[in-house]
């Protein structure tokens, strides 16, 4: 999936979900009443219910998503701060609206679990182009492009990180060139 | 099989498709700079079984 691609799910997906592009609703957390993301990626994926579970883990494993035909297990590590379990927890709901048909599943875990952790990622493993896609995707829905303005704005990453409850890692990489660049292209 | 995280896991994963119908895992890693295969399917094993002892909190779920 292009990045282009993704931006253009995000957009649907604003537009079918209005609150995430309009309203502060994305400042909040997933998992609070208010903020709609879980309940809207349930409504449009018809697969049962999702959970989110907060688990103790170690730094290794940040978040797992088990999907089952009926019903699906988010896990997120409880040792994650506010920005970084809401992200974790959006870019494993995104896997829920990308990886749509049964190839995209994972058939063999352990040569999944290989490619994440090499070295040397291979851009033709459909496991590592699904995890970028869900990660860029995640960007998306948490700061939607009606936001923009305040991405490529003159405030410090750290300032825009805390105020969205996102990671700032993500943040700059969404305000750097090519990320800026495809984006305002593929919203035109 | 040797008693491996790798295989454990494995063996957990293929139960699960063929007796609960799991169509897929994903994971989201974190530090994998000083890891390999096996400790990680170890932090993935202990995560399910914390989930199966119900040592965990749930934060959320969909209506």
């Amino acid at each position: 999936m292009r990045f282009v691609d993704i931006c253009l799910v995000a957009k649907d997906f604003c537009e079918r979900h209005p609150s995430r592009a309009i309203d502060q609703n994305t400042r909040q957390l997933i998992y609070e009443g208010s903020d709609t993301l879980l309940t809207d990626v349930a409504n449009d994926i018809s697969q049962g219910k999702i959970y989110l579970d907060s688990v103790r883990g170690n730094d290794k494993l940040l978040g797992m998503l088990v999907r089952y035909s009926d019903h699906v297990d988010i896990n997120i590590s409880s040792s994650l701060n506010l920005c970084w379990a809401r992200f974790v927890t959006a870019k494993e709901l995104c896997h829920l609206l990308i990886d749509t048909e049964d190839d995209h599943f994972t058939k063999d875990l352990i040569e999944h679990i290989s490619s994440l952790i090499a070295s040397n990622i291979q851009l033709n493993n459909h496991a590592l182009k699904s995890e970028t896609a869900a990660i860029l995707l995640a960007c998306e829905l948490m700061m939607p492009f009606a936001y923009n303005d305040t991405l490529i704005s003159d405030e410090r990453s750290y300032r825009i990180a805390l105020d969205y409850s996102m990671p700032e890692k993500m943040i700059d990489m969404m305000r750097s060139e090519w990320y800026q660049s495809t984006r305002i292209e593929a919203y035109k | 099989m040797a008693d491996t995280a790798k295989n454990r896991l494995t063996k957990w994963f293929e139960k699960e498709k063929k007796e609960n119908n799991l169509l897929d895992v994903k994971f989201f890693p974190g530090d994998t700079s000083k890891t390999n295969v096996e400790s990680f399917c170890q932090s993935v094993l202990d995560i399910l079984e914390a989930k199966k002892r119900g040592n965990f909190e749930r934060l959320a779920e969909s209506p």
